[in-house]
């Protein structure tokens, strides 16, 4: 469904990802493990089309990504729920949501939408007239995931969405991210500190170090890696 | 007393009305793009030309010949985004260039309206010349148009950014561009239809108060600067404050009057921008961006 194919990606003169490939299957989770500054976000901003690489080439579903202006991708499938939320913080929780639904084909659709997001997050409904920068944490969180939502993707590209949260809602984003790839057959590129959880939910993972990828297997394989273990699962 | 305090606040409100207009723009732009337009006082002179051309030359309606240019400045700011500054947005050192090129268009503008239509004043009638009384308030047709004018184009204005696609685009965009980029919206033509936007309020401004002033290449300039006050005071970015600032900051100025000779109104505005900010770092409505 999502294929990566070795893209060379740079930040003006630096370098930063050499040789990047990735494949994520229709209906699958995957992550990208490695540690800060790897790269990880960096990867999801160029399959998110924030960023473009030198080389290589970027395919959903057989179409070309990386020559698009990014943002003609929420209309191709494809959406990113970015690090630190970047919600629009002066506009209420459900112009947040409504905004999430922007290409016509979504817009049609965003009574229905904005009913699921709710049922999946029912807090969110409560917050609906609040302004999206009163939120706590854990609520901006669901409120991104949710205005991705509404763009009716069919993949949908994480990062970190349990970064600042406490421990009883990281478990409910997880959950939600689970039901989200079960129910609503969105796949999903998931990266994530907290690998433990990210390996849980995942099929398959990459370790990014670097900006390269040293190792892709499934979860178990990588659960059970010496290496693994030791830099990412602590134990 | 009581009757010259009303007139001076009346007048005041007619005043802030051409402040709001034109700071309303600039903080659109700052806003949106994240840069100063120094050539927004050209767009409120080409406005004042366009009418004057509308009306004096081709014989148009007044009314007519307001909307005809608000329209062409439109069109002229939405080109000079997309040939001159577009290009020069986001690029990672390049902060200070597209302020530097719209303060050569500014130049620019200038020294052209000077060979095009000569350094003589230019004067446009009233397009109601009839004396109005309002509240024991004898006022001018064309002062009262000019408010009223600017209250529906503000109304309508700030329905548009509440209510339509749009609208809701422009506010994303001014407070997150990439979140804005990812849920589809394109940036680059919110930012063209912005400095549109904000091209056509300070046209609409300077059509409405050429007949009062009459048109020179130079008028922009003293508006400019109170428009950088009345968005300053009003907190920069916020686009209610820029309004609001415009009517107050006219309302206290014609006030000063009252107790001082009209000379001293620049005087009275600009100290009480040194003040404001002294209390008020970030303007009056610094922290609440729209």
């Amino acid at each position: 469904m999502l294929q990566v194919k070795s893209i060379h990606v740079f930040y003006g003169d630096v370098q930063v990802l050499w040789d990047v490939s990735l494949d994520v299957g229709q209906g699958e989770v995957a992550t990208i493990l490695g540690s800060n500054g790897a790269g990880k976000t960096t990867t999801l901003k160029t399959i998110s089309g924030l960023l473009s690489p030198q080389r290589g080439s970027i395919l959903l579903n057989e179409v070309r990504l990386d020559k698009l202006p990014a943002c003609k991708l929420s209309s191709l499938g494809i959406s990113l729920v970015p690090e630190g939320r970047h919600l629009f913080y002066n506009m209420t929780v459900k112009e947040n949501l409504l905004i999430g639904a922007y290409y016509p084909q979504a817009r049609v659709k965003r009574e229905e939408s904005l009913d699921r997001v709710t049922q999946l997050f029912p807090r969110l409904k409560e917050r609906f007239g609040q302004l999206a920068g009163t939120l706590s944490g854990g609520e901006q969180q669901m409120c991104a995931i949710g205005r991705s939502l509404m763009a009716k993707p069919q993949f949908l590209l994480l990062d970190e969405p349990s970064l600042g949260l406490a421990p009883n809602l990281v478990q409910t984003i997880f959950g939600a991210i689970q039901m989200i790839n079960e129910q609503e057959k969105v796949s999903i590129l998931l990266v994530e500190q907290n690998a433990q959880f990210a390996l849980r939910i995942a099929k398959r993972g990459y370790v990014l170090e670097n900006g390269h990828i040293t190792f892709c297997g499934p979860s178990k394989d990588l659960m059970d890696s010496k290496d693994i273990q030791r830099a990412y699962l602590g134990l | 007393m009581i009757y010259q305090l009303l007139e001076q606040i009346i007048s005041g409100l007619i005043s802030g009305a051409s402040y709001a207009l034109v700071g309303a723009g600039l903080s659109l732009i700052w806003g949106t793009l994240k840069m100063i337009n120094f050539a927004h006082g050209e767009f409120y002179m080409l406005g004042g030309y366009a009418l004057f051309l509308g009306g004096s030359v081709f014989g148009l309606h007044p009314a007519l010949a307001a909307l005809a240019a608000v329209l062409v400045v439109m069109v002229i700011s939405c080109v000079t985004e997309k040939s001159l500054i577009s290009s020069l947005l986001d690029k990672p050192g390049w902060d200070v260039s597209p302020f530097v090129i719209t303060l050569g268009i500014s130049i620019f503008l200038q020294n052209l309206a000077l060979k095009v239509w000569g350094e003589r004043f230019r004067n446009v009638p009233y397009f109601d010349s009839s004396i109005y009384e309002v509240l024991g308030v004898r006022i001018s047709g064309q002062r009262l148009i000019i408010l009223a004018v600017a209250l529906i184009v503000i109304a309508v204005f700030m329905i548009f950014l509440k209510k339509t696609r749009m609208g809701w685009s422009l506010k994303a965009t001014a407070q997150d561009r990439e979140a804005a980029t990812l849920v589809g919206i394109d940036i680059k033509s919110i930012y063209m239809w912005t400095f549109g936007l904000s091209g056509a309020l300070a046209a609409l401004a300077g059509a409405m108060l050429a007949p009062i002033y009459s048109v020179n290449p130079w008028m922009g300039i003293p508006l400019l600067i109170k428009g950088f006050v009345v968005c300053v005071l009003g907190g920069l970015g916020s686009l209610e404050g820029a309004i609001l600032a415009g009517f107050a900051l006219g309302i206290a100025e014609n006030l000063g009057v009252m107790f001082w000779t009209s000379e001293w109104k620049d005087v009275i505005s600009y100290s009480l921008f040194v003040i404001v900010l002294w209390v008020r770092p970030s303007g009056l409505f610094g922290e609440k961006e729209w």
